[in-house]
C-alpha cells in the first residue's frame, strides 16, 4: 500500500463504550497492531477495541496524531532541533495525568503495540516510584495486597538490600 | 475480521476478573520489566523488590544497573552491594559511580592499564590548563615550587590508592556476575573513567584462576614537562607531572613536539 494513496484514507476506531473515532489512516499506523491488521487486510472500516475505553482511546489518538505529523528520525538525518524539542515537550505534557489513566494508556499501548508510547508511560511510572518506599509504591500503583512477600521472603530481600541502607 | 474478534475475546476474558479500579495486575510481565529497566539506579530498584512477590521476581530480571558506592569507598560495603547484585541473574551491564572528595585541589586525571593484574597507572596533573597555546606566556617560567611538588606526590599516591581499589572492584564484579558484558567505573570528580567491554571482561575472567600479582611499587617513576600540547584538543598543560607510562606516549610523539617551540626541554624530577 503506497503512502500517497493512503494519506487521505480514514479509519474508524470504536471504544469499549461504543464511542467511535474517525482518524486518518496515517495516524492509525502509529499502532503496529493496527498496521498489521490493515496490511493483512483483515480490518474493516471500523476497528472495534473492546478493551479500551473512550477516555483512554482519545488520549492515545492525541498522542498518535502528534507523533504521526512529526518528522521521523529515519526519514531525514538532519531534522530540525525545534521539532525534536517540540515533541519532547509534548510528551512531557502528555504524561502529566493521574496514575490510573497512565496504567490504562500503558495497557492499551501495549495491546496496540505503540512502542514510543509504551516507553513514555514506563518512564513516567519509573520516575514516579523513584525514591519511594515499598509501601508508597504499593499505594501509587494500587498493587494487589494478596501478593505480598512472606515475612521470611521479606527478611531475606531486606538483608540482600541492606548495603543500600547501611 | 475473525482474527481480530478472537484477540478481543481473549483480552476481555483476562480482564473479566478485574475490579473497576486500575491495577497493575493485568499488565504483562514484560511491560512491568520495561518499567524496571528505566529505573537503572540500584538504590531505587531495591525497594521495588519488597513491593510484592511479582515485583520481586520481575525486578531481578533487570539486566542493566547503575549504582553509586558509599562516599568513602569502603570495599566492604561494595562487596555487600555485589552480593545483592548477584541476585540479578541476568545482569549484563553495570555502571559504578564513586563519589569522591579529593583531598588535593589539583586537577588530575588517571587511568589504568590492566588485565587480571594491574599493569600500569597513568597519572597526569598539570599546574594550569590553557585552551590554546596562544594564551601561554612561555617565557614566564614558573619557579619550581618544592612544596607544590611534594603535594603533587601525595595527590599521585591518593590516585594510586583509588586505582588499586578500582581494579579490585572490577575484578570482584567480573568474578561474581557471570553474564557481565559491560562494566564502567567513574568517579564524580571526573578524575577517572574505566570502561571494560565484552572481550576485555572475557580476557580478565579467564585469568582469574591464576594467582594475583601485586604491583611492584619500586617501578614507580615520574617525570615533568614544562609544556605539553595535547595533539587532538589543542589544549596546553603547563608544568605537567606524570609517570612513566605517559612518558612513553610522550616519547612516541617527541619528534613531532620538537618541531614546535617550547617542547625541546624535558626535565625529569
Amino acid at each position: 500500500m503506497s503512502t500517497s494513496s493512503s494519506s487521505s484514507k480514514k479509519i474508524v476506531l470504536k471504544s469499549a463504550d461504543n464511542e467511535t473515532f474517525e482518524i486518518d489512516e496515517i495516524v492509525a499506523l502509529e499502532s503496529q497492531a493496527i498496521k498489521n491488521m490493515i496490511e493483512d487486510e483483515c480490518a474493516d472500516n471500523v476497528i472495534p477495541l473492546g478493551n479500551i475505553d473512550s477516555k483512554t482511546l482519545s488520549k492515545i489518538i492525541e498522542y498518535c496524531k502528534k507523533h504521526a505529523e512529526s518528522p521521523k528520525k529515519d526519514d531525514n538525518a538532519d531534522i530540525d532541533e525545534k521539532a525534536v524539542e517540540d515533541l519532547k515537550s509534548f510528551d512531557a505534557e502528555f504524561a502529566k495525568v493521574d496514575m490510573p489513566l497512565i496504567q490504562d494508556i500503558l495497557m492499551a499501548a501495549n495491546f496496540l503495540n505503540i512502542d514510543n508510547l509504551i516507553g513514555l508511560m514506563c518512564r513516567t511510572i519509573a520516575d514516579r516510584i523513584k525514591g519511594k518506599t515499598p509501601e508508597e509504591i504499593r499505594k501509587i500503583l494500587n498493587i494487589n495486597k494478596n501478593d505480598l512477600l512472606s515475612p521470611e521472603q521479606e527478611a531475606k530481600a531486606r538483608e540482600e538490600n541492606s548495603w543500600a541502607f547501611d | 475480521m475473525s482474527i481480530i474478534i478472537s484477540i478481543m475475546k481473549n483480552i476481555e476474558k483476562s480482564d473479566a476478573g478485574e475490579d473497576d479500579s486500575s491495577s497493575f495486575d493485568p499488565l504483562p510481565d514484560e511491560v512491568v520489566l520495561q518499567i524496571f529497566r528505566k529505573i537503572i539506579d540500584f538504590e531505587t530498584l531495591c525497594p521495588c523488590r519488597l513491593v510484592s512477590k511479582r515485583f520481586n521476581r520481575i525486578t531481578l530480571q533487570v539486566d542493566t544497573v547503575r549504582f553509586i558506592t558509599k562516599p568513602c569507598t569502603s570495599y566492604k560495603s561494595f562487596v555487600s552491594a555485589i552480593r545483592s547484585l548477584k541476585k540479578f541473574e541476568g545482569l549484563k551491564s553495570l555502571s559504578i559511580y564513586i563519589p569522591s572528595t579529593p583531598k588535593h585541589p589539583y586537577m588530575c586525571r588517571w587511568k589504568i592499564k590492566c588485565g587480571k593484574n594491574l599493569d600500569s597507572v597513568i597519572f597526569l596533573s598539570p599546574n594550569s590548563v590553557y585552551h590554546s597555546k596562544k594564551y601561554v606566556n612561555e617565557n614566564a617560567h614558573e619557579e619550581e615550587d618544592r612544596e607544590l611538588t611534594s603535594e603533587k606526590r601525595l595527590a599521585a599516591m591518593e590516585c594510586l590508592d583509588h586505582a588499586v581499589l578500582s581494579h579490585v572492584m572490577l575484578l570482584t564484579c567480573i568474578k561474581n556476575i557471570p553474564l557481565l558484558e559491560k562494566v564502567t567505573l567513574a568517579d564524580s570528580g571526573k578524575r577517572c573513567r574505566i570502561s571494560l567491554n565484552r572481550e576485555k571482561i572475557a580476557e580478565m575472567r579467564s585469568g582469574l584462576t591464576s594467582p594475583y600479582e601485586p604491583i611492584r611499587w619500586n617501578r614507580m617513576s615520574k617525570c615533568y614537562v614544562p609544556l605539553l600540547e595535547l595533539p587532538v584538543s589543542g589544549y596546553v598543560l603547563k608544568e605537567a607531572a606524570f609517570n612513566e607510562a605517559l612518558m612513553e606516549i610522550f616519547k612516541k610523539h617527541a619528534a613531532r613536539f620538537e618541531r614546535q617551540n617550547g617542547f625541546t626541554s624535558v626535565a625529569f624530577l
